[in-house]
């Protein structure tokens, strides 16, 4: 229902007394045609950028690391052990070991020592065969041992469906943070022990002490990195909502208010009851009621929880 | 409200054709996960900017403080970030530098063990 003439001009009067001069035609109320928005824009653009280059970079490290302790898995799985395919799980060490049987063998005279001689070629040639197996196994690598695992990292970032439990978990986060790096510390100085006696007791047990021991590092290691990216990306997001939330609230304000005083304005000018004045402010009205659908969008979004 | 749900709002929604096609192709294409939606988010938000020739010069310095502020928010949390992540970096590469101390010393360990099986048999 449209206002009186005269509460048309009071209308007018106010709103113009706060500010918001009911601009002539929609589009043309602006001083500039610049974009206000769009350096918030690039910011973000900016920033999602860069937390994407964060992850990328963090599961290189990841996969190289986890990769190095799969390796270190197994070879000292074998360490000790009575099957030589399995000792030789690296070229270069299948390789000294042939060496050595080679120069001892070679040490015997044939003639003198013709049982040695024999043992050494015999246990030559079986050297010669688990190398040939040891290298099958090298490339197979990863497939029968206790594996730390790359594919770990392919998961390294998981994400909360929920912006509310995202920024629960982003707060709670940097509260502990600081009490994991101290545990950080304390483990790694218990690992520096454990290698410190490998040196000089290279016993299997040791080496799966160890192997254990980093592992678990790793573990930790990791989970912090997702901990922070994840709190990160939440905390991003926060930001990202408030102020876009702002920015939209005030927006829609102005649309309000702009199209209330082109409102007064035409109750002023023309009066009630006018179609030509109902389809100028329809059109006027066309900008409030697209911005409103699009906040309802956002907020369906929001409403909208994951399948899954 | 369900996928299909939002989907029919994207469709009749006032959304330029390009970025409703956008959308819909990612709804098409995948789960709705936080990263989705931060994305679906962006798209719309870009649709909602377009719409600012009614702001004023005052407006307009409203929204270069709001805008300034949050750089200032996410400066802080990249920050931050980084920090984590140089810590997360050191700790793998002082790691990695361990399993790699060890790894000689398992080599030592082998040839050790194939020395002593060579001595046994001749």
């Amino acid at each position: 229902m449209f206002m009186s003439t005269l509460e048309g001009q009071n209308k007018a009067e106010n709103l113009k007394a706060q500010g918001y001069e009911a601009p002539t035609e929609t589009n043309q109320a602006g001083p500039s045609m610049e974009d206000p928005f769009a350096v918030g824009r690039e910011r973000i653009a900016k920033i999602n950028l860069g937390i994407d280059s964060v992850k990328q970079k963090a599961k290189t490290w990841f996969t190289n690391v986890s990769n190095k302790i799969s390796g270190f898995w197994n070879k000292t799985k074998s360490v000790g052990g009575e099957v030589i395919p399995a000792v030789l799980s690296a070229d270069v060490l299948a390789e000294k070991g042939l060496k050595n049987v080679a120069d001892r063998v070679e040490a015997f005279d044939e003639k003198t020592d013709k049982q040695a001689y024999e043992a050494g070629v015999s246990l030559g040639k079986n050297l010669a065969e688990g190398y040939d197996i040891a290298k099958e196994k090298v490339v197979g690598f990863g497939q029968d041992v206790e594996e730390v695992g790359s594919s770990i990292s392919e998961d390294y970032v998981s994400a909360f469906k929920d912006l509310k439990e995202g920024t629960i978990f982003a707060a709670k986060w940097t509260e502990d943070k600081a009490d994991k790096m101290l545990d950080f510390i304390s483990k790694k100085e218990d690992l520096l022990a454990d290698k410190l006696i490998l040196a000089g007791e290279k016993t299997h047990e040791r080496f799966i002490r160890f192997g254990n021991g980093v592992t678990e590092q790793y573990k930790n290691i990791k989970n912090f990195g997702e901990k922070s990216f994840m709190s990160a990306k939440m905390k991003i997001a926060e930001i990202k909502q408030k102020y876009r939330d702002e920015q939209n609230r005030k927006a829609e304000e102005k649309q309000r208010l702009a199209f209330e005083a082109k409102l007064a304005q035409i109750q002023a000018e023309i009066g009630d009851h006018n179609d030509a004045q109902k389809a100028a402010l329809e059109a006027y009205n066309y900008h409030k009621i697209r911005q409103e659908k699009l906040n309802n969008l956002l907020q369906e979004l929001n409403s909208y929880q994951t399948a899954a | 409200m369900n996928k299909q749900d939002f989907i029919n709002s994207v469709t009749s929604g006032p959304l330029s054709p390009e970025r409703r096609q956008k959308i819909l192709d990612i709804l098409n294409n995948n789960e709705l996960t936080f990263d989705v939606r931060e994305q679906i988010k962006d798209i719309i938000q870009e649709e909602i900017e377009v719409d600012n020739n009614f702001l004023t010069d005052e407006d307009k310095k409203e929204i270069e403080a709001n805008t300034a502020k949050m750089e200032a928010e996410l400066n802080a949390v990249e920050q931050e970030l980084n920090k984590d992540m140089q810590f997360v970096e050191n700790e793998l590469k002082e790691l990695e530098a361990m399993v790699k101390d060890v790894d000689g010393l398992v080599n030592e360990a082998n040839i050790d063990s194939i020395k002593s099986q060579i001595d046994s048999k001749i």
